[in-house]
């Protein structure tokens, strides 16, 4: 996850407070109860949903658990899964580690539930590793998917985004082979926290693969200005960019980059392929500027999202529908209610973990790429393809499909 | 490369000695340290967005809008949250701002949504060369409405009647009310101001970047900015933001992202332990 | 001591009482009459309650944690019991407070432009040159920084401002503290000219009761929160208790 907190800490203490009284409240209400069997009613099924709502990475998660739950809309429209409706059961986290887990403790026991999906906070999976493997509650599609939490796999938690090794590759590969270089060099501007490190790490490996040249920059969440790391950009001289960070980071970058005469295109990391960062952008920087994904923004490929189009404007969200995180949410909600089908006329936790974890391969219906689980591995999506915003037509481009690009994924 | 961080430095460090000024003007006139003053430039930001994308006015409309609708919101604080609590500890009031900002984050969420905001005023945008010196257009307007704001505000603070009656509070309350001067009148024009002057400075952040709750962070800057200068001096805020914003330019080029809290914040505590009324700040005048 | 509401009175205090929150009673029953134009000398030992009863005029007890319990204060026939000090100021009321209050950090001039900031541009012009003029002192320095001038300097500033204000009445507090004896003849005999000048009539306390009495046409005398005595000048200086606890054998004390 690109996205840090850095409000301070007592705020934070503050509001994690505020959220535990509201978790207490609620499950004071519910412990006493009929309470059957993990969250599955004769006429509905309890899924939790955790996801930054209001909090700091909000911009991103916000839309994320928007088309989570538009899809799950749709589903219960038609009928539900197995004459059973799906009621969401949404917690907004804040982007808050013990938030994250008052949540998920609560979808264990108190409010119970068959699964969970969201979980947009990459420490708080690493920390909760134990806890879920102890509680056996599933986590299904994830934000965001820690290491420690898929390596070594357990069967109660399954990925759900493109993993930023894949988005290192990926891009690299494209842009080396696009223009044509035979030792590429590369600058990546990342956010000098604990994943812009690690996607450094990535982007130095897939570089040096290579035989290039790579160097990376830090710069700071809060930044007001990127000229430092923009001259030296400016110094090194690269073939393309890369990109971590947040909305913010993309902009500044990309607007002096624009200001210093740097034509190098740049591609970014999955999240920052956002209407947003095009929109702030403008033609003249937004130009140069890619971005790396496993889920298509409804305009890059209008055959495959009619019904994510039709979802989108139905619950008032068309203006989300480029956005990968929307995108992202819808095909999640879907696969949830996909995968409840198939544990069985009368699911379980255990029965939904057996069987994923036995091999499940989503029906995306080419939002993303290929979405499947094996007993080896559980991130969930590997492919991604590059993409970009064509100002003209209003619209996302791509650059083929995902199958194109697996070849550049080791 | 110095001189392009010297620019660079400049012209950022004008738009955090704008929203210090705002800090300052708050302080001298009502000795209210306002920590909200991060979150009030924020609010700017999203005021232009309201000016320019939710009533579609034009660049001169949105700049009236923001003037006016972040004037209110000044006069309203003082009206709501500190004259009540006038003469309370120091404390209350620091409390009082630090609920503020969490407050109007929390509007803004609530209104807005967490995610970021575009602000596109159509000032001008590409960039051109002075020099050895590359300098983008947006900045340099940024640094050009900042120093005419920054005269704007000191002409007014010295010589209109209304500037001498807030140098005048300012200096000693009581004998300002047995002079005949309105004290409240002149907190919530403080306000005001302060809040225009952070506003004004939200809309460029705002334009340099996007318009999101974050710039909070970017606005307490002008905390340090003001220690520096010190507490009581009007130039010494506009000189502190230049300082914070050339210290930032030149740590992150040179050093590194990260070295730049050190080399604002340590400067800070040697100015609060050595010269505690900063750098352009009087010692108290020998009182009786 | 005249409870009888009389039209011409510039200032009528009637039956106050006012109290500190340290201290229940500071004033007890006052009550005082200045007549248009007159000069009145409110004399009392120390700690007597002669800032306290100058404050519950002028609105400014509740800065200093005190309160004006009961009675009422008129000016010119207004009843300004309870108003905020600035409004009363408006009204016509200008101070010089007990200890230099001027503004340190302005200078001279705009120490008077504040004082001036009440009436309209033009008197507030007239009545600046005028103070100028009886204070050739402040109209050399009038660049000068207030906190840099010496205590009778600002002492003179403070009156200035207040004079500056075009006040129907001007309630004077301790002017002579700190002064050369000289000087405060000096402030007093231009007082009297600016009485016969503008009609302003005052509430003068002061220490130094002969010199008070030589100036004023009447006097009070305040003991312990208690007016125990009022009268012509004439009448209170000729009394046995007038001179033994004030007048003294030297003939004033400064
Ligand atoms: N802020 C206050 N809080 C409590 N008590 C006070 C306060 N100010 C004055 N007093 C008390 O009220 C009484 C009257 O005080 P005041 O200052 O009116 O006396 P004064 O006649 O002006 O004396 P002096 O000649 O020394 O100036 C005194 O006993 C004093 O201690
Ligand atoms: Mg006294």
């Amino acid at each position: 996850m690109p996205t840090i907190r850095h409000a301070s800490r007592w705020k934070a203490l503050l509001l994690s407070g505020a959220v535990l009284c509201l978790a207490f409240n609620a499950s004071a209400r519910a412990a006493n109860f009929e309470s059957p069997q993990d969250g599955v009613y004769a006429d509905h099924i309890d899924w939790g949903m955790t996801a930054d709502m209001s909090g700091p990475s909000s911009g991103a998660q916000n839309p994320w658990g928007q088309g989570f739950q538009d899809a799950v809309k749709v589903v219960n429209e038609k009928g539900g899964v197995g004459g059973r409706k799906i009621n969401v059961l949404v917690e907004d986290t804040r982007y808050d580690a013990t938030a994250e887990r008052v949540a998920y403790e609560k979808f264990v026991s108190q409010t119970p539930a068959l699964g969970t999906s969201g979980m947009g906070n990459s420490s708080a999976q690493t920390a909760m590793v134990p806890l879920i493997k102890r509680s056996k509650l599933p986590v299904v599609g994830t934000y965001t998917t820690a290491k420690a939490a898929v390596e070594p796999p357990t069967p109660y938690f399954y990925g759900g985004f493109c993993g930023f090794k894949e988005m290192a590759q990926t891009g690299v590969g494209f842009f080396t082979d696009h223009l044509a270089l035979k030792q590429p060099t590369v600058a990546l501007v990342h956010l000098d926290v604990a994943s812009g490190k690690e996607y450094a790490g990535y982007m130095e490996a897939a570089v040096t693969a290579r035989g290039g040249t790579f160097k990376a920059i830090p710069i700071k969440v809060v930044a007001a200005d990127a000229t430092p790391q923009v001259l030296d950009i400016l110094a090194m001289k690269p073939d393309f960019v890369a990109i971590h960070g947040v909305t913010t980071t993309s902009i500044l970058v990309m607007k002096a980059m624009l200001q210093y005469g740097i034509n190098a295109p740049a591609f970014a990391i999955s999240y920052l392929g956002t209407p947003t960062v095009y929109d702030g952008l403008g033609p003249d920087a937004g130009k140069n500027y890619y971005f790396v994904s496993c889920f298509s923004p409804a305009s890059s490929d209008l055959k495959v999202s009619v019904a994510l189009s039709a979802a989108a404007d139905k619950f008032g969200h068309s203006a989300l529908k480029d956005d990968v995180n929307y995108v992202a949410g819808y095909v999640i909600g879907n696969m949830v209610a996909d995968a409840i089908g198939k544990a069985g006329a009368e699911p379980t936790r255990e029965k939904l973990s057996a069987m994923l974890n036995t091999g499940y391969v989503a029906n995306t219906g080419g939002l993303s790429s290929e979405l499947k689980y094996t007993p080896t591995d559980h991130f969930g999506l590997t492919a991604l393809k590059p993409l970009s915003f064509d100002y003209a037509t209003k619209s996302f481009k791509s650059y083929g499909e995902y199958a194109d690009f697996g070849k550049y994924l080791q | 490369m110095l001189m392009q961080f010297l620019a660079s430095g400049f012209m950022l460090g004008s738009v955090y000695g704008l929203v210090a000024l705002g800090f300052a003007a708050i302080y001298k006139a009502t000795r209210v340290f306002n920590f909200a003053q991060g979150m009030l430039m924020a609010t700017g930001a999203y005021l232009a967005v309201t000016g320019s994308v939710v009533l579609g006015l034009p660049l001169v409309g949105t700049i009236a809008f923001v003037v006016v609708a972040a004037g209110t919101l000044g006069v309203v604080i003082q009206w709501l949250l500190i004259r009540p609590l006038a003469g309370r500890p120091l404390l209350a009031m620091v409390m009082i701002t630090i609920a503020l900002s969490i407050i109007l984050r929390a509007l803004i969420v609530i209104i807005f949504g967490g995610g970021a905001q575009t602000l596109r005023l159509g000032l001008p945008e590409g960039s051109f060369v002075l020099g050895s010196v590359r300098i983008s257009a947006i900045h340099a307007t940024a640094a050009g409405v900042s120093w005419l704001c920054m005269a704007l505000f000191m002409v007014f603070f010295r010589f209109s009647k209304a500037g001498l009656l807030m140098r005048a509070t300012a200096d000693s309350h009581e004998a300002a009310v047995l002079s005949g001067v309105n004290v409240n009148r002149i907190n919530a024009t403080a306000w005001a101001l302060g809040t225009i002057l952070a506003a004004i400075g939200g809309v460029f952040l705002g334009q340099l970047q996007v318009a999101s709750v974050e710039l909070e962070n970017i606005g307490l800057l002008a905390l340090p900015a003001v220690v520096i200068g010190g507490l009581q001096s009007i130039p010494g805020a506009i000189i502190g933001g230049l300082l914070v914003g050339l210290i930032e330019q030149l740590s992150s080029g040179y050093i590194s992202p990260k070295a730049r809290d050190i080399f604002v914040y340590v400067p800070l505590l040697i100015i609060l332990l050595v010269r505690p009324w900063g750098l352009f700040g009087e010692r108290e005048l020998g009182r009786v | 001591m005249s409870g009888v509401a009389s039209a011409e009175a510039v200032l009528e205090v009637q039956g106050v009482f006012a109290a500190y929150a340290a201290k229940a009673t500071a004033l007890s029953d006052v009550s005082l009459t200045i007549p248009a134009g007159g000069m009145v000398a409110l004399l009392g030992s120390n700690g007597a309650g002669k800032t306290t009863l100058i404050k519950a005029i002028s609105g400014l007890l509740p800065l200093h944690h005190g309160t004006l319990v009961s009675g009422s204060v008129r000016i010119a026939g207004t009843n300004i019991t309870g108003l905020r000090a600035d409004r009363i100021v408006r009204l016509g009321l200008g101070q010089v407070p007990e200890g230099r209050l001027v503004f340190k950090h302005l200078t001279v001039e705009e120490n008077l432009q504040v004082g001036a900031a009440v009436v309209p541009r033009a008197v507030g012009r007239e009545r600046i040159a005028a103070v100028y003029d009886l204070f050739p002192r402040l109209a050399e320095r009038r660049r000068q920084q207030a906190g840099l001038m010496s205590g009778g300097e600002q002492q003179m500033l403070a009156l200035g401002r207040a004079l500056a204000s075009a006040p129907r009445i001007l309630l004077i507090d301790e002017l002579s503290l700190g002064l050369a004896p000289i000087i405060v003849k000096a402030i007093y005999a231009q007082l009297r000219a600016v009485r016969a000048a503008f009609g302003t009539a005052m509430l003068v306390v002061e220490q130094n009761a002969k010199l008070a009495l030589e100036i004023c046409d009447t006097a009070y005398v305040l003991e312990r929160g208690v007016i125990v005595m009022s009268g012509s000048a004439a009448e209170v200086a000729a009394s046995d208790r007038i001179r033994e606890s004030y007048l003294g054998s030297s003939g004033g004390a400064l």
